[in-house]
């Protein structure tokens, strides 16, 4: 018998099961973003013009007229958005933002299609076997500022749509040509480089996850810590795609939702402390840390 | 979530709420500009719906071509700056680790290996 099979009978005898729950939470978000992104993404066009199902788009290249906006065309030309809306779009859209108060930043974490393509990057980096970069202390400050740069042109649509890396990386898998803009081109080609070298690097910039992560401390979906249990391990700051320091610091305060936290749970997947981390929905734990064995 | 979070969210959910009628309202006003907004946005979209059926009726193969062409030079320019990158981060990693007493001691054992030859 070998040595592993030895220690499980062995904690089988002391009543302890050996809980294997390592990366079992990301293949679940794996399988919801494969899922949703075929299903709002590419369902919503194929279904929105074979039948009268109308449901939101995320994605910018398949936007039709039978379809609702995407969210970030919706941002910008809103007011556009809402008087071409009718019945069913305006119940969709209300649900949409219903849905922002409710799950917050949960739409970055799993229903994202770019996250799905940078998740795919990376997964492409680790079989490859590179090393990933890590911005330091400095590089953060220059992303946060571009960060509120990009919303700013948003917002107020200053060249954003003609620039958007997205576009020219999502239109291409949907079949579509983006036409040619050589500084599209090249943002895009350095947005993809980024994301290959440094997991969710767009995540750092994206405007949309920034104005979605205002509504993150109000949100129903909260990430709490209980700190008399944690043993200061780190293993939670260390796994963050967002380099949120604050999960790993704060002690007293139970809540450690953060602003640009996106809800991937890989803080909860790293902890290898028994409930010191947990997802909960309106007070409710959903999730745990659990301890492995 | 105690009875003030709860407040919160309504609060903020009021407020953007009338935050967003208010923009309608404004843009309301300014009738001429909505309807040719409104005229616009629908052009846009008869045009992209006429575009997307013009190109499903060629569908030809300089349009696959060009996403093909598009896909790859995206990938080429993200593959080069994802190689300048790892590079530049190699060049920081060494300037950094420099000073580990690691190093230090191989640079010693190097010299010393020197020295016995």
């Amino acid at each position: 018998m070998s040595i592993k099979s030895e220690a499980a009978v062995t904690m089988k005898k002391s009543g302890i099961t050996q809980k294997i729950r390592k990366n079992r939470l990301q293949k679940i978000r794996t399988l919801v973003q494969i899922l949703v992104t075929f299903i709002f993404s590419y369902g919503a066009f194929v279904w929105g013009e074979s039948s009268n199902i109308y449901v939101p788009v995320f994605q910018c290249s398949l936007i039709s007229s039978k379809t609702v906006s995407g969210i970030c065309k919706t941002l910008t030309k809103g007011t556009v958005a809402f008087s071409r809306m009718q019945g069913s779009q305006i119940l969709y859209l209300v649900l949409m933002l219903l849905s922002l108060f409710l799950l917050g930043k949960i739409w970055c974490g799993f229903l994202c299609p770019f996250g799905l393509f940078q998740d795919v990057l990376t997964f492409i980096r680790k079989k490859w076997k590179i090393h990933p970069i890590i911005i330091g202390r400095s590089g953060r400050i220059i992303y946060q500022l571009l960060k509120w740069i990009l919303v700013l042109c948003l917002l107020f649509g200053i060249g954003f749509c003609s620039l958007c890396p997205v576009k020219y990386i999502m239109f291409p898998f949907a079949g579509l040509f983006p036409g040619f803009n050589l500084a599209g081109f090249i943002i895009a080609g350095i947005v993809v480089g980024f994301c290959f070298m440094k997991e969710s690097a767009f995540c750092l910039i994206c405007p949309l996850g920034t104005i979605m992560g205002l509504l993150n401390r109000f949100t129903a979906v909260k990430i709490k810590k209980r700190g008399e249990g944690c043993t200061h391990c780190r293993a939670c700051t260390e796994v963050c795609p967002m380099y949120i320091d604050e999960i790993y610091q704060v002690r007293n305060n139970p809540d450690v939702t953060h602003p640009d936290c996106i809800y991937c749970l890989k803080c909860i997947d790293a902890c290898p402390e028994e409930k010191v981390l947990a997802v909960t929905f309106f007070g409710k734990t959903i999730i745990n840390s659990k301890r492995e064995y | 979530m105690g009875r003030k979070g709860i407040r919160k969210i309504i609060l903020v959910g009021i407020l953007l709420g009338s935050l967003w009628i208010a923009s309608f309202v404004v843009s309301a006003g300014n009738g001429t500009s909505n309807s040719n907004n409104v005229q616009n946005a629908l052009e846009e979209s008869a045009g992209k719906t006429e575009t997307n059926h013009k190109s499903k009726e060629t569908s030809s193969e300089a349009d696959s071509k060009e996403v093909i062409l598009s896909l790859v030079a995206i990938a080429g320019v993200g593959g080069a700056v994802a190689v300048l990158l790892s590079i530049m981060y190699k060049i920081y990693l060494a300037k950094k680790v420099n000073a580990m007493p690691v190093l230090y001691l191989k640079q010693k054992e190097t010299t010393f290996d020197e020295h016995k030859k």
